[in-house]
């Protein structure tokens, strides 16, 4: 299958005046032309960080890609200079943001914040990309005619519309959507994720959704990656994540959610806290949390296990050590 | 808009109510008998009690604050003690001079403060950024009157490149501002400097630079049209205030470089205790800072939309709450 997005091992780190923080470890993901991948984890997982790596908005100071590769349609974006990097945001892949009340430019008209990202990359005159931005505006239900007004205009709702127009202006191929209904209520998440589902059926984009909603992810993806504590752990197909979750955190994760048809006084989550990206456990990152942690977890790193094809697991339960796992 | 510029504009009358009524008590009760520097030391009693009638200071403090300021009102500002000038013209005349110093002042503050600002934050922590804090830390530091006098020295005494003192008519005006103005527009470039650099900082860091950046934007773009429009607020207050001093205070460059300008004036005035020369120019003065501060407010309506928003739904607000609001709305 063709992959769009291929990273392999990629390493981020802060590196700050208080250590480094390890917010990405050697994470490798593939995302096949024209699906949709949902990434979901806890807040603080490294989601975000993993997002804007592929567009390399990671700024240093303090962040870095200390390694790994990020190819996209054969292209290595580690290695490109800033000025190819520069054609490939917001044309080729393009991402939404998590808060539509910070990620608009507050003395910018929501039109021109839409018609520059057009102008950047189309060789079109002004009133041309004044068009397409009016198009765009239409496109995501806003009144062309608010072209004009400034974000404090606009409800939170509206906002994310822009923000999406923003993103989608230019047919990008891969769309990053980080969170982009967290900060909504619920009728207007149900309103956005159709429309970038609308929108994404008729332009065929490929789709990295983030999110710490497993809902979400059921409706709009299928392909399922989950993270913790910087890594993947489980990956695989919907079907395969979602009836047949292996890894003991992706079974906590949706054992965390209430059964509609069960009646349950408390929700059961995962005990613990996620580790701090600073200062990381020895071993399996998931076992200070783990009910079925053995030994070798608390010493060494669990491989990726393949379960079936295309679903890979990262827990010694599966992994070569499996036997080492079971007779202690 | 109008409602809340017509508001300000009311706002004036008692601050220059309260800037006449101080003056006007510190040069009363400060010591000195100004019919003595009138008529000199050797004048006989009875010149001094006839002029002492003549001026109206045997009536009470009060009597003669009520006085001068029906005056006022009327739009006579009285004559000078010393040259029996009328006040009124002779600030008028002097201000322009004063003005065209303080512009050329701040120019030369913005020219320097704003871009080395932008640079020190746009490579924080480097040295081109601790560099550009040592110089401002020194432009701070350094008095006014001794960079001047170092500015003489350099340029008109050694060099002899430009006139030291005075200010040229027509063609000879240009060279004998170089000087004034450098020496005036150095301090204020310093601190126009420090808040153009945290203001960037603090707009580099948010998020809608990510969004700008994710368009595919080049960085130039970005720092022009995306951080520093937003950290425009902080600065335009900075050079607001600056040029607002530098209208008053720049007494001491004018008397170094002999500028005639109304801030030198009105030190003679204080030396000769010629009361409706300080009195008209100070109130005078305090009018320009006032009308200033409502040009800077009116000034953020224009870089900030939300605030523009704030004047029409409101017909005027405290400054103090702008950021306030800023951050929360």
């Amino acid at each position: 299958m063709d992959n769009i997005l291929d990273i392999k091992d990629l390493v981020v780190r802060y590196e700050t005046e208080d250590g480094i923080v390890r917010a990405v470890n050697s994470v490798s993901l593939e995302l096949p032309k024209g699906a949709s991948l949902g990434l979901v984890g806890e807040t603080g997982a490294g989601k975000t960080t993993l997002a804007k790596s592929v567009l390399r908005l990671i700024q240093w100071p303090p962040g870095k890609i200390a390694g790994g590769s990020i190819m996209y349609q054969g292209e290595d974006l580690t290695a490109i200079s800033e000025d190819a990097m520069c054609k490939i945001r917001g044309k080729e892949i393009s991402m939404i943001f998590q808060d539509p009340m910070t990620a608009l430019n507050p003395v910018m008209t929501v039109g021109k914040q839409i018609s520059e990202a057009i102008a950047a990359h189309e060789n079109v005159s002004s009133e041309q990309a004044d068009e397409k931005m009016r198009e765009m505006l239409t496109m995501v239900g806003i009144d062309p005619e608010r072209a004009g007004e400034y974000p404090h205009q606009f409800s939170g709702g509206m906002k994310q519309r822009v923000v999406i127009a923003i993103a989608l202006a230019c047919n990008p191929r891969l769309l990053i959507a980080d969170e982009p209904t967290t900060a909504l209520d619920v009728t207007i998440q149900a309103q956005v994720l159709e429309l970038i589902k609308n929108l994404r059926s008729r332009l065929g984009t490929s789709m990295l959704l983030i999110t710490h909603d497993l809902g979400v992810v059921a409706q709009n993806c299928e392909y399922v990656a989950i993270m913790y504590a910087g890594e993947i752990i489980e990956k695989g197909s919907l079907r395969d994540v979602f009836k047949n979750g292996l890894h003991p955190y992706t079974k906590g994760l949706f054992a965390s959610i209430p059964k509609l048809n069960e009646d349950v006084d408390r929700l059961k989550p995962i005990d613990g806290l996620m580790p701090d990206p600073a200062n990381l456990p020895e071993g399996c990152k998931f076992h200070p949390r783990c009910s079925m942690a053995k030994e070798i977890c608390r010493c060494q790193i669990p491989e990726q296990t393949e379960i079936s094809p295309g679903h890979m697991v990262c827990c010694h339960c599966f992994g070569s050590h499996k036997d080492a796992w079971k007779g202690e | 808009m109008h409602k809340y510029i017509g508001k300000r504009l009311l706002m004036m009358i008692p601050v220059l109510i309260g800037v006449s009524f101080l003056v006007f008590f510190i040069l009363a009760v400060s010591p000195g008998d100004p019919t003595r520097m009138i008529l000199g030391q050797q004048a006989s009693e009875e010149s001094i009690q006839a002029m002492r009638e003549e001026l109206g200071l045997d009536n009470n403090l009060f009597v003669r604050y009520f006085n001068y300021m029906t005056d006022v009102f009327r739009g006579d500002f009285g004559t000078s003690w010393k040259t029996q000038l009328e006040v009124l013209p002779q600030v008028l005349g002097y201000f322009p001079n004063t003005v065209i110093l303080s512009i050329a002042g701040i120019l030369v503050a913005i020219l320097i403060g704003v871009p080395i600002g932008i640079l020190s934050a746009k490579r924080q922590y480097t040295w081109v950024d601790n560099i550009a804090t040592v110089l401002g830390l020194i432009g701070v530091a350094m008095p006014n009157f001794w960079l001047g006098l170092l500015l003489v020295m350099l340029f008109s005494v050694n060099l002899g490149w430009l006139p030291s003192s005075g200010m040229g008519e027509g063609a000879a005006l240009l060279p004998s501002l170089i000087l004034p103005a450098l020496t005036i527009g150095t301090g204020c470039a310093a601190s126009i400097m420090r808040m153009t650099r945290s203001s960037m900082l603090e707009s580099m860091r948010q998020d809608y630079i990510d969004t700008a950046r994710a368009k595919g934007l080049k960085e130039g773009y970005i720092t022009r049209m995306h951080m520093f429009k937003n950290a425009l607020i902080p600065i335009v207050t900075i050079i607001g205030l600056q040029f607002g001093m530098l209208l008053g205070g720049a007494a001491l460059t004018e008397t170094i470089f002999s500028w005639p300008g109304l801030g030198r004036f009105m030190i003679e005035s204080i030396k000769a205790k010629d009361m409706p020369m300080v009195l008209g120019s100070a109130m005078f003065l305090a009018l320009m800072y006032s009308v200033v501060n409502l040009l800077v407010d009116i000034l953020y309506a224009y870089v900030d939309p939300r605030i523009k928003a704030q004047y029409h739904s409101m017909g005027g607000k405290k400054r103090g709450s702008k950021r306030f609001e800023k951050q929360h709305s």
